[in-house]
């Protein structure tokens, strides 16, 4: 009983001596013949010898300080004897051991649950604390942000700084509720689109003003766009997904193409997500700031019907795929609250100065070429 | 003992997929869980149970290594690191030209200077802490030494528009080689940077005019000069270094792997490193008379990992 043929190594040279290891109460005794024939004895005292846990079929273990002595031991029984003949000692990490031959049942756990405990990290815990310190963002550094993309954006666009002024007065009638200094830009372009960026800039194309009929429609854009600067969408989004992919890419750096594209859409999806998310937020923000400023909600109405007409139908299973929520759903989601809106009143001046937009407008269509 | 010169001897790899593959998911489990803190024990669990795997005449390698040395060299890593681009954003932060100047220059002689201190930190600590019955590896270069190798390389490279680099590559290489020790056995490396030029300007141009076909023995015959040009010397006798490599097999190797991982979605990278090493030491036989009883111990402890943490950080591969 405790009796193993071992490979024993001196730590002195390289000789490779057949040795018989008897396990004791208080240490090992290692037996083997050296050079000359003679039998030689060698205790080795239990707290001295290393802790071994590769996780191979063959056992190697070393024994005190620099340089070592050490065994090796092939029989598979070793480990489970060891466990047996010192119960209270560690020769080998239990837990780590009992994972690692744990069979292909505990391996399969372990997998779903790396792979579970991974997606929660990629698309709940790292994005959504990224989104939490993109909150925490001095606002210097993000009106800095946003005046580089607004001054390389304007570099190929074209302003209309009539309506540009226009519009900006329009604004200022509005209470929006915000500190950030909301500056617009009316660019001439066919596109009927706007956009917000960081620190209060906003961007609407004349394609979409245009297309507009009424005060209460633009007032809607322009509250659905302070909202996005007012909650800081753009530079949380972009926090959010850059730091999945940094997470994903330190991650899986050695992993292969077909799993890297694969995550790759999943982190495109989840900020689609996020996206439509924040879209909806901003009509939120869109209906209170109307409803604040007692501008009737039926502008946002308009504006949807106005971008609906523009995008045509769109087919169900775009949803999935799309950064707006569907451009029906939010007008049913506008529609619903406009019917429950009280207080509204005309604004005589807002009326005003659209129409002054809207009559120039007309001018620059008119214009040949 | 009698020594003969037809003797030839393999290194043999008992490693498996399965077994490789616990252990890659248990570390990955820790090291999410530790938010990232496991990672050092995680590579040296790895190492642990690739060099056990690992045989040579009857006996098994051992690293040595520890999680905590790494832990401590990675923080140490981290330090430099930090420290460097500390430099840089407080000469930065001064907007003065000169003094903006002055920081990119300390900048990027330490991020230059890095290399090979990583690289001579790196081979110091895993040759000491690999060992073979009990013998362990050591590696005597002098860092002095590798930074004027490398700089004269850098700035040869620079002027010849990268030219120079095969044979800066092949000076580094027979420098680290010849000063690594095993017990009383020492190593050289014989490739010279004409005939690594010459190859891979072949394989370069073969491969295009055949499309990618000519790479897979391009890439045979790299490995084959990295190999080949291996001695091992213990006390008179010279052992080389025979391979077995060729443009099929190597082919072989490359496509199974490649829809391994395809279909596994990358769950395979276990047995693929299984199948790479196997496939190195099923190509390499050592041929001379190698005496492997007659190994002294020879080489001093050495513990500090931070040149193999930087090695992983700059992510250059051994």
């Amino acid at each position: 009983m405790y009796e193993y043929e071992v490979k024993y190594y001196d730590g002195q040279s390289s000789r490779s001596r057949n040795a018989f290891l008897l396990l004791r109460d208080s240490h090992w005794q290692l037996i083997f013949r050296d050079e000359n024939g003679e039998e030689q004895s060698i205790l080795w005292e239990i707290d001295q010898i290393k802790q071994n846990d590769t996780g191979s079929a063959l056992n190697t273990f070393h024994y005190g300080d620099f340089p070592h002595q050490s065994v090796e031991i092939e029989d598979p029984t070793f480990i489970d004897d060891l466990k047996q003949k010192y119960p209270g000692l560690d020769f080998v990490n239990k837990n780590y051991h009992r994972v690692l031959t744990g069979g292909w049942k505990v391996m399969a756990g372990l997998v779903a649950l790396t792979i579970l405990l991974f997606a929660f990290f990629a698309f709940v815990i790292v994005p959504n604390s990224a989104a939490l310190i993109a909150g925490q963002i001095p606002r210097s550094f993000e009106s800095k942000l946003g005046e580089n993309g607004y001054q390389v954006f304007m570099t190929t666009a074209q302003e209309d700084t009539k309506r540009s002024l226009l519009v900006n007065r329009f604004a200022k009638q509005i209470d929006f509720d915000t500190d950030y200094p909301i500056r617009i830009t009316v660019v001439e372009s066919a596109e009927v689109n706007a956009f917000a960026l960081p620190g209060g800039r906003i961007v609407i194309f004349s394609g979409l003003l245009n297309k507009m009929g009424s005060a209460e429609e633009l007032a809607g854009l322009l509250g659905h766009e302070v909202g996005h600067v007012k909650h800081r969408h753009s530079i949380k989004a972009q926090m959010r997904s850059l730091s999945t992919y940094l997470f994903v890419s330190l991650l899986l750096s050695d992993v292969n193409g077909v799993t890297a594209v694969l995550m790759d859409n999943a982190n495109m999806l989840s900020n689609l997500s996020y996206s439509r998310k924040l879209e909806h937020l901003a009509d939120e923000e869109a209906l209170a700031v109307l409803q604040k400023n007692h501008i009737s909600q039926s502008g946002l109405v308009d504006l949807f019907r106005t971008l609906q007409g523009e995008a045509g139908e769109e087919p169900e299973f775009l949803k999935f795929l799309s950064s707006h929520p569907l451009t029906q759903d939010r007008l049913d989601f506008a529609k619903k609250a406009a019917s429950k809106q009280r207080g509204e009143q005309e604004n005589l001046e807002l009326k005003e100065i659209w129409e002054r937009i809207e009559t120039e407008g007309k001018k620059e269509s008119e214009l040949p070429g | 003992m009698e020594t003969i010169d037809d003797q030839q001897r393999k290194l043999g790899f008992w490693g498996e997929g399965s077994k490789l593959f616990g252990i890659f998911i248990v570390n990955m489990l820790l090291t999410l869980i530790t938010l990232g803190l496991y990672y050092p024990w995680a590579r040296a669990a790895t190492m642990k149970y690739l060099y056990q795997e690992t045989e040579f005449e009857g006996s098994r390698f051992t690293f040595h290594g520890t999680g905590k040395e790494m832990f401590i060299g990675f923080i140490k890593a981290l330090g430099i690191f930090g420290g460097l681009y500390l430099v840089l954003f407080l000469f930065m932060w001064t907007e003065k030209p000169f003094f903006i100047f002055l920081g990119f220059l300390i900048f990027f002689t330490g991020m230059s200077l890095l290399t090979p201190i990583a690289i001579h930190g790196a081979l110091r600590y895993r040759m000491s802490r690999t060992s073979w019955r009990g013998i362990h590896f050591g590696y005597r270069g002098k860092l002095s030494e590798l930074i004027r190798i490398c700089i004269i390389g850098f700035l040869l490279t620079m002027v010849t528009f990268g030219i120079y680099g095969f044979w800066f590559e092949m000076k580094v290489r027979r420098y680290l080689i010849q000063n690594i020790r095993f017990g009383n056995v020492q190593f050289s490396f014989r490739g010279d940077g004409t005939d690594w030029f010459g190859l891979n300007l072949a394989g370069y141009l073969l491969s295009i005019i055949t499309l990618g076909i000519y790479s897979f023995w391009w890439m045979k015959d790299r490995l084959k000069f990295q190999f080949s040009n291996i001695r091992i010397h213990q006390d008179d006798t010279t052992i080389k270094v025979r391979t077995s490599f060729t443009g099929g097999n190597y082919f072989g190797l490359v496509i199974v792997n490649g829809i391994l991982m395809a279909i596994t979605l990358g769950l395979a990278t276990p047995w693929i490193i299984i199948r790479n090493i196997k496939y190195i030491f099923d190509n390499i036989v050592l041929d001379g008379a190698f005496n492997p009883d007659a190994l002294e111990q020879t080489e001093e402890d050495y513990r500090d990992a931070t040149g193999d943490d930087l090695m992983d950080a700059l992510d250059i591969g051994m």
